[in-house]
């Protein structure tokens, strides 16, 4: 079953439950972002990032998205030299690229089997395929021209399977501290009677 | 007027305005978001219309208000209960209160309001749509409500007196927006004109709560006595604002936002600095000033705070206004560059409290200066929260230096240095601050320590070979976080508090004051070192005297009679 969340809720999750499954604050933030990014167009990013938190920070770096997103959007090589590597979750990789192709101001074409993603200057993105959010696959990035003809509408809503909301909800509450007396009495600051 | 445009003084060091104690002394001005909320619901003729107000003689149903402006209309829609006293919390952990309310974009129908009915009395156990803006709610204030309730339904009116020492009838405990429980994100509504500015919708949330409670307490005084109850005298009326009662879950708000924190700030800055740039203060301009400084001392000798460290802070600003009202009364305005001679003279004559009132002050007779900048204190947060990975790491440990000098001296290893973890209990999903002392609490750690990790984060860049930026953080990722706030605190001078917020003497309340001072809140009242009560829209006119009110002129009580 499905249901509707504003993006801030689901980018506010995903940015704790990837934090809660082991990777660091900062890294998590852009998590968050990217997943809100897919969503705002309709594109599966709950379910991308929860694989992700599934297989933990210390799955190997070399096909983690979030740590290949990074280096893309840093600028860490140059975006061509990427060719074809295997990745998990690749579509976590999108949002990334889209970053990457406005900081450069190059088209770019992100494709696996089954799906290919064209990324313009200006946040453009077209689709084209059905295999949106493989488990893994060879992802292969290319020079692009973007097809302003076909691009995805942004949209203010996260639609989001309440399965994968409730997986994603327990990586995020291994944040949060357990509460004891004294946090509860200290925590907030609370103390003086407060109804008057 | 050209003499006015050019501005020849530069804005504040970061250094100097970005310390926890200048930032605890805020206080509101013509850039506070309830004062640039109604300069535009007046300026523009916005309509208000009570369509509905169905509430038994319990106290008990549903009010509709509609705010209707040139594009667009926007409907608070209340919910009243009859909460026993013994619920009554003003803790994020209760879960009934007195009234809850939702900001509707539009004009509900019956069907919403029987949707909204199921949800907004329940809060955070409910669900909201795009439809809905804001999630609020309020308590009473025991003290006050039925002693006016009881005033009113006997035909008179309550004591000025005992009106004062409260301030309000209903506090609201949380003002929820921006996609909170379902409500629709910022982005859905920050392309309107009059939700440019940051918290217009909770501003407008909030000032449309106070006209309903107000509604409400002549009410149950009618439904008490019909035939003797009378309403309250429209100066009498105008004294009660919105109280608000704001802990811990506020405070990381401003760590959380740098950009828009550099924003708020930033337009503060320019403002002053524009002021002081006025090369002739003339007669009018001198006129506003001495009676706005006037007010303010009437409104500081009415500061009540049982707190020993507010107690001192208002003891301090009405000395300070004393002494500013003596120097600025010997004709220290009709001087060349008077505004910049005054600021010289109190930065070593006043204290922070002071100082920052003064700012405020200064704004006064400048609305043409000030006014404008409230259009650049939104902020596109995404945009800029990208990291330049291109940035040589030498460059990086370059701005570090400089904007975090104060971190570096800092030995992160005494225990008072990071006495503090702020964290997020399990419980209540809301940010709390423990003791590191205490133990178990580190793993949990939120990041909201910024000097800590900009040092940590320094220590491994030197001595690490990488030469960019992308480089180090693909050795060092756990340092993304501190990567990115350096370089958006270089781009953005005033993003960064260059405090410790960890340490085992830093006071939350500086954090809350300094942005509810940005909402325009008044006599700030702490309960602890991590809880605050303020007072919104008090003197403000209600929606029906807008149009005949003065133009921005509220904020500050008129001088009483004595005053004058």
């Amino acid at each position: 079953m499905t249901a509707v969340w504003s993006l801030n809720e689901i980018q506010s999750l995903a940015h704790k439950a990837v934090r809660g499954s082991g990777y660091g604050w900062g890294v998590a933030e852009d998590a968050g972002q990217a997943v809100r990014w897919l969503l705002a167009r309709d594109l599966p990013g709950a379910d991308a990032v929860l694989a992700v938190c599934e297989a933990g920070a210390r799955s190997a770096p070399e096909t983690c998205p979030l740590t290949i997103g990074c280096a893309l959007s840093d600028g860490l090589f140059p975006v061509l030299e990427f060719g074809t590597r295997p990745v998990v979750s690749p579509l976590l990789i999108l949002p990334f690229l889209a970053w990457r192709a406005e900081r450069d101001k190059v088209s770019l074409s992100l494709s696996w089997q089954g799906c290919d993603f064209v990324v313009g200057t200006c946040g453009e993105l077209s689709v084209k395929g059905k295999t949106l959010n493989p488990g893994a696959a060879n992802l292969t990035i290319s020079a692009a021209v973007a097809d302003r003809a076909d691009h995805v509408r942004e949209a203010y809503r996260a639609s989001v399977d309440c399965e994968v909301y409730v997986a994603l909800s327990r990586f995020a509450g291994r944040t949060y501290a357990p509460s004891t007396q004294a946090s509860r009495e200290s925590g907030a600051g609370a103390g003086l009677t407060d109804n008057d | 007027m050209e003499e006015l445009q050019l501005r020849k003084v530069n804005t504040r060091d970061p250094n100097v305005v970005m310390r926890l104690a200048r930032l605890g002394s805020f206080h509101q001005s013509r850039l506070s978001f309830m004062r640039i909320l109604l300069r535009r619901l007046k300026a523009e003729n916005w309509r208000f219309e009570r369509t509905k107000f169905e509430i038994d003689a319990r106290g008990v149903g549903v009010a509709v208000y509609t705010a209707i402006g040139p594009k667009r209309s926007y409907s608070l829609i209340a919910f009243a209960h009859d909460l026993p006293p013994q619920e009554r919390s003003d803790r994020v952990i209760a879960t009934a209160w007195d009234a809850t309310f939702t900001l509707f974009d539009g004009v509900p129908e019956v069907s919403d309001i029987e949707r909204l009915s199921k949800n907004i009395p329940v809060q955070e156990a409910g669900r909201v749509t795009q439809s809905e803006l804001s999630v609020s709610r309020a308590n009473r204030s025991a003290r006050l409500w039925y002693y006016v309730v009881d005033c009113l339904s006997k035909g008179r009116q309550p004591s000025l007196q005992k009106v004062q020492d409260v301030g309000y009838l209903m506090r609201t405990t949380a003002v929820y927006g921006s996609g909170k429980l379902g409500a629709a994100d910022r982005e859905w509504t920050c392309g309107r004109e009059e939700f440019l500015a940051p918290f217009q919708i909770e501003m407008l949330t909030v000032y449309l709560i106070r006209t309903f409670v107000m509604d409400l307490v002549e009410h149950m005084a009618q439904v008490r006595s019909p035939k003797t109850a009378v309403t309250l005298d429209a100066g009498l009326r105008r004294r009660f604002g919105i109280g608000n009662s704001t802990g811990l879950g506020m405070a990381p708000f401003l760590i959380n936002h740098p950009i828009l924190l550099n924003n708020w700030i930033a337009a503060r800055e320019e403002a002053l600095a524009r002021v002081r740039s006025v090369h002739r203060a003339d007669d009018e301009a001198q006129s506003v000033f001495h009676l706005s400084l006037r007010r303010a001392q009437q409104n500081a000798a009415c500061w009540r705070s049982d707190h020993v460290i507010q107690k001192n802070k208002v003891a301090t600003l009405i000395r300070d206004l004393d002494v500013l009202s003596e120097y600025v009364q010997g004709g220290a305005l009709d001087r060349d560059d008077p505004w910049d001679c005054l600021w010289s003279w109190a930065e070593s004559s006043l204290s922070v409290e002071g100082q920052e009132q003064l700012v405020s002050l200064l704004f006064e007779p400048y609305p043409q200066l000030v006014d404008e900048l409230s259009d650049c204190m939104a902020a596109d947060e995404t945009a800029n929260m990208r990291i330049d990975g291109a940035m040589s790491a030498g460059r990086l440990a370059a701005i570090t230096r400089e904007i975090y000098d104060w971190a570096l001296e800092i030995n992160w290893d005494s225990p008072d240095a990071q006495a503090r973890v702020w964290y997020v209990s399990e419980e209540k999903l809301e940010p709390r601050l423990g003791e590191r002392s205490d133990g178990d609490l580190n793993d949990y750690e939120q990041p909201l320590g910024p000097g800590r990790d900009v040092a940590r984060m320094y220590a491994d860049l030197a001595s690490c070979k990488a030469e960019t930026v992308a480089a180090f953080l693909m050795l060092y990722p756990q340092h993304r976080h501190a990567v990115r706030r350096t370089q958006v605190a270089a781009r953005f001078p005033y993003a960064e508090i260059r405090d410790n917020t960890i340490a085992s003497d830093m006071l939350p309340i500086d954090l809350l004051r300094a942005k509810l001072s940005y909402f325009g809140a008044g006599h700030f009242d702490p309960r602890s070192d991590r809880w605050v009560r303020v007072n919104m829209f008090q003197n403000a006119p209600f929606p029906n005297e807008l149009a005949q009110a003065l133009f921005d002129d509220w904020a500050v009580p008129e001088l009483d009679e004595t005053n004058r």
